[in-house]
């Protein structure tokens, strides 16, 4: 499978590999401050709020809402046109922050604005996974 | 910064559009000619050459790191030379920067900007502006592009305030309308609505005619402080206030996606200026995707939220209207130079304040507020310009 796959793979930060080892997991973790609670989504070196280093991962429910979205039928980098048209989606995640993903396994037309939706994981290659989302009728 | 330190006193442009024998130094050198020419000074008066940062031509912009600009053209007392960038926010930035170097002593600034984009193939294209505008780790993978990022904006604008895609398309119409009066133009041909809304759909909402286009070009302006303006030149044009927040680098990180942090800059520019929206004669409002034109118009202080595409519809931003949008044509017709875009509608701006805009000339324009953001819509700089100072 990874010799097919052609597509630009997420290049990991020190502080974000904890992250991509769970997804490989089927885990959803989120990077959680154990000073002040902030969630960071992306996660950066040291919490964007209180500047602890001292984080834990917690595992987050995979629901979310969508804030925005796009399906995109022409114009995406080369790597993507063959797929086209897909739908891009912002959501608003249970626990906090809004991330960006894919929403699958739906007609365009069937996706609006608030409607819920739940994380499914995507082995794009043997090392990499990531997290899509599907709505929940 | 206070109110009326510094003035911009020359402009000078290239056509817009796509021309891979130009080089970047072509197009350096004839805005830069222009602009002294323009402003009518000794070339050894320049004292600092500024460059802004080329979008994907690391070539050119180590060429400017290194030193070129001053050397070819032929700056004999030039001090310091630099290249400045904060994406679509350079022309606020290098203007920054000309403003540092005034005030610790230098005495004449020369800003350039430079950009040739059609020596790449559009997949390259497409992928260099995803990397400039989203995240390699968390949004890159998932095959995210400017156009989606405009086109998320849009869909999320449009359900929060329950305008429709027919004023995001009048905003392009409107747009069309300056531009077939700009010399400089990409696009010279007339658009319709139904050609608008009737384009191939690239992002949904958003349309092919509703998505910029990337084009070849560049422009200079020269700066100075105030009072040495006024011994120049006829009519400086005086930057009286001025406003910047940051917001985000990805746009997932944006607090409200569908205001940005417009209405803060605004007001400190308007408040720093003593003028308020109603005083403007012009908004000069750096967009690059028709959503922006109106969440930043609105924000501005020219309508309630939710408003401005009727009026847009209406008419009263295009030409002969009662508050003239984009008097160039804007990234949406005039053409997307990268980072250049709001530095054209800056020289736009002086042209139009100094009576030398042409046909797209606002008659009797003493006032107008001007905005440019970077990134992924990172941030909004504002600044009131004047020919007089009020």
């Amino acid at each position: 499978m990874s010799t097919e796959y052609n597509k630009p793979l997420p290049q990991p930060q020190k502080w974000s590999q904890e992250f991509w080892k769970g997804t490989k997991d089927h885990k959803f973790l989120l990077k959680k401050c154990k000073e002040c609670g902030h969630i960071d989504h992306p996660p950066y070196y040291y919490c964007t709020e209180c500047m602890s280093l001292e984080h834990e991962w917690v595992e987050a429910s995979g629901k979310g809402t969508v804030y925005t979205y796009s399906t995109t039928y022409m114009g995406a980098p080369p790597a993507f046109t063959k797929e086209q048209p897909f739908t891009l989606a912002m959501i608003d995640l249970a626990e906090g922050p809004r991330m960006l993903s894919r929403i699958v396994d739906a007609q365009p037309e069937e996706i609006k604005i608030g409607a819920d939706v739940e994380a499914v994981f995507d082995d794009v290659t043997e090392d990499t996974t990531l997290i899509m989302f599907r709505l929940v009728k | 910064m206070s109110k009326a330190q510094f003035a911009i006193i020359g402009t000078g442009e290239v056509p817009c559009g796509w021309y891979p024998d130009r080089t970047p130094l072509e197009i350096a050198s004839i805005a830069a000619y222009r602009a002294i020419k323009d402003a009518g000074i000794n070339k050894d008066d320049i004292d600092g050459v500024l460059g802004q940062m080329a979008i994907m031509d690391n070539d050119w912009n180590t060429e400017i790191t290194f030193g070129r600009l001053p050397e070819a053209l032929g700056m004999k007392n030039c001090k310091t030379t630099a290249l400045v960038s904060s994406g679509g926010a350079s022309s606020h930035s290098i203007r920054k920067a000309a403003e540092g170097l005034l005030v610790s002593g230098y005495d004449m600034v020369l800003c350039v900007h430079s950009q040739r984009f059609s020596t790449f193939t559009p997949g390259q294209l497409a992928e260099g502006f995803a990397k400039a505008g989203c995240d390699p780790e968390w949004e890159i993978p998932y095959g995210m592009s400017f156009n989606a990022l405009g086109a998320m904006v849009t869909q999320r604008y449009l359900y929060e305030t329950n305008q429709t895609i027919d004023h995001v398309a009048a905003v392009c119409v409107a747009a069309r309308k300056w531009a077939l009066l700009q010399d400089n133009a990409m696009n010279k041909k007339e658009l319709t609505m139904e050609q608008v809304l009737g384009s191939r759909m690239v992002s949904t909402p958003l349309t092919a005619f509703m998505c910029n286009v990337l084009a070849d070009g560049g422009s200079a302006f020269i700066m100075t402080t105030a009072e040495r303006a006024k011994k120049l030149v006829d009519k400086p044009v005086y930057i009286l206030g001025e406003g910047s927040r940051y917001s985000h680098r990805n746009l997932t990180k944006a607090k409200d996606l569908t205001r940005l942090v417009t209405k803060p800059a605004a007001d400190e520019a308007y408040q720093m200026a003593g003028l308020g929206p109603k005083d403007m004669d012009i908004a000069q409002i750096y967009a690059s995707y028709p959503v922006f034109t109106m969440m930043i118009f609105e924000d501005m202080g020219f309508c309630p939220r939710g408003e401005a595409g009727q009026i847009f519809m209406d008419g009263h931003t295009s030409p002969g209207g009662r508050i003239p949008v984009c008097t160039n044509g804007e990234a949406l017709s005039f053409g997307h130079t990268g980072t250049g875009v709001g530095t054209a509608l800056l020289c736009e701006s002086v042209r139009q304040l100094q009576g030398k805009a042409g046909r797209a000339q606002v008659p009797n324009a003493r006032f107008l507020i001007e905005d440019c953001g970077g990134g992924a819509f990172m941030d909004v700089h504002c600044a009131v310009l004047g020919n007089e100072i009020p």
